[in-house]
């Protein structure tokens, strides 16, 4: 795994080259502070304490919302090319790319320090996070070449080396999301998935509802939101073996 | 290996060209199918508003605060709906934000990109909105190449104005290809 490390990190800059003039356009964040809402995993905006985060294609912004009628630019760092999502989490920014996951500490607001990549083939990627754990989903896509279709679990107890604990073969995996031992994951034509994430390592894939589009998710306390080109779909998960249809909002 | 071929084959797009010029793509003469810029009115698409509610199109992201949630209309603006009930979602207003794909909010102040500007807006009680506050020209123009590849297209003039979208079209002599 090191070596291949080496390998990709010699070969990624003409990789990037690419990217730059590709990568993919949609994408993500999420938060859970109080006075914040929650975003799907396919957010560019984050809020994190008194600080607006928002990628763009190849750049981390940041402001100052400490007084929120009143954001302040603070900075920008630059990360790479193909950055797509930003998903919040305590004192760190998960950043899916089209190369792979960037972890940030932001534990000085103002001064994101970069602290490790995870680095897959180039593929669209949003990500969240629970506890010890990373969940990346990995699509192929006219926007997102040479991708696979896959989820990948990675453990990031040590943040500066994130490593990879479990990889799932899937259909066309947009965003997910996760919550306690249930993981959502929207396959676009394929509807969604809810998968079992008790265990990291063995993750169980319990049941599909493919009769519409998925692309994001917003799964909470349970209490399911997904968004899809069909229009919106609500579900009550309390009960993980019976998911309850609960409304939908047709596209026109 | 497959890691490696595929940066590799990367590379090869690469040099066979993205970039407009000096790039061994070759340029026709004359007219060929491509891609034209749909500019935009700078006025019109800085004006934000609170209208009523309609149907969802091409829905994006969406984002979850308190009762209500709020969905992304794909570069149109955002559906405001009371989810009180998420057994009967109710729609309540839509804000039309030009250019508009992601949102947060922080208590009762929302963050929108409206093209290239970042806006911090707030929805009074009597359904009007106020623009906070507006920071121009901090997010990137995601829209400075056309969608998809291989693809010929006029070249984008920021003097024109904002790009808000392509259309196919005969072009004479394309000097843009990506």
């Amino acid at each position: 795994m090191k070596k291949m490390n080496k390998t990709l990190f010699a070969i990624i800059p003409i990789g990037l080259l690419l990217l730059a003039f590709s990568g993919c356009e949609e994408s993500n964040d999420s938060m859970r502070l109080d006075s914040a809402g929650q975003a799907g995993s396919m957010a560019r905006f984050a809020i994190s304490k008194n600080n607006l985060y928002i990628v763009d294609n190849q750049n981390l912004l940041f402001f100052d919302i400490a007084d929120a009628t009143n954001p302040e630019p603070k900075g920008r760092v630059n990360i790479g090319f193909g950055i797509e999502t930003i998903f919040p989490y305590r004192n760190n920014l998960f950043i899916g790319s089209t190369t792979g996951m960037h972890i940030y500490d932001i534990s000085t607001p103002t001064n994101p320090v970069k602290l490790s990549v995870y680095r897959h083939v180039t593929a669209c990627d949003p990500v969240v996070v629970q506890d010890n754990y990373a969940y990346v989903t990995i699509r192929d896509g006219v926007e997102c070449r040479f991708g696979e279709n896959q989820l990948d679990v990675v453990d990031i107890s040590n943040l500066r080396e994130p490593q990879a604990v479990s990889t799932y073969l899937m259909y066309n995996p947009h965003g997910l999301g996760i919550d306690g031992m249930s993981l959502f994951v929207t396959e676009g034509e394929q509807g969604l998935k809810i998968i079992d994430a008790s265990d990291p390592f063995n993750l169980v894939f319990r049941f599909e509802i493919n009769s519409f589009h998925g692309y994001d998710v917003i799964p909470n306390n349970g209490h399911l939101i997904a968004i899809g080109k069909d229009g919106l779909y609500q579900y009550d998960y309390s009960n993980p073996d019976n998911m309850t249809f609960l409304s939908k909002i047709s596209v026109q | 290996m497959k890691i490696y071929f595929c940066q590799l084959l990367a590379f090869l797009i690469v040099i066979s060209g993205c970039i407009n010029e000096d790039q061994p793509v070759a340029f026709p003469e004359g007219e060929v199918e491509g891609l034209k810029p749909i500019y935009g009115n700078l006025a019109e698409l800085k004006d934000i508003r609170i209208e009523a509610p309609r149907q969802l199109e091409r829905p994006g992201k969406i984002y979850r605060k308190g009762g209500f949630l709020y969905i992304n209309e794909l570069a149109k603006g955002v559906h405001i709906i009371d989810n009180t009930d998420p057994s009967s979602p109710e729609p309540v207003a839509f804000i039309s934000i030009p250019g508009n794909v992601d949102i947060a909010a922080k208590g009762d102040v929302f963050y929108f990109d409206n093209y290239n500007d970042l806006v911090a807006v707030r929805i009074t009680s009597g359904n009007q909105v106020e623009v906070l506050k507006r920071i121009e020209d901090v997010l990137p123009a995601g829209n400075n190449f056309p969608p998809g590849n291989d693809v010929y297209f006029e070249c984008v003039d920021a003097r024109k104005g904002v790009v808000t979208g392509w259309e196919a079209t005969i072009l004479v002599s394309p000097k843009c290809y990506r």
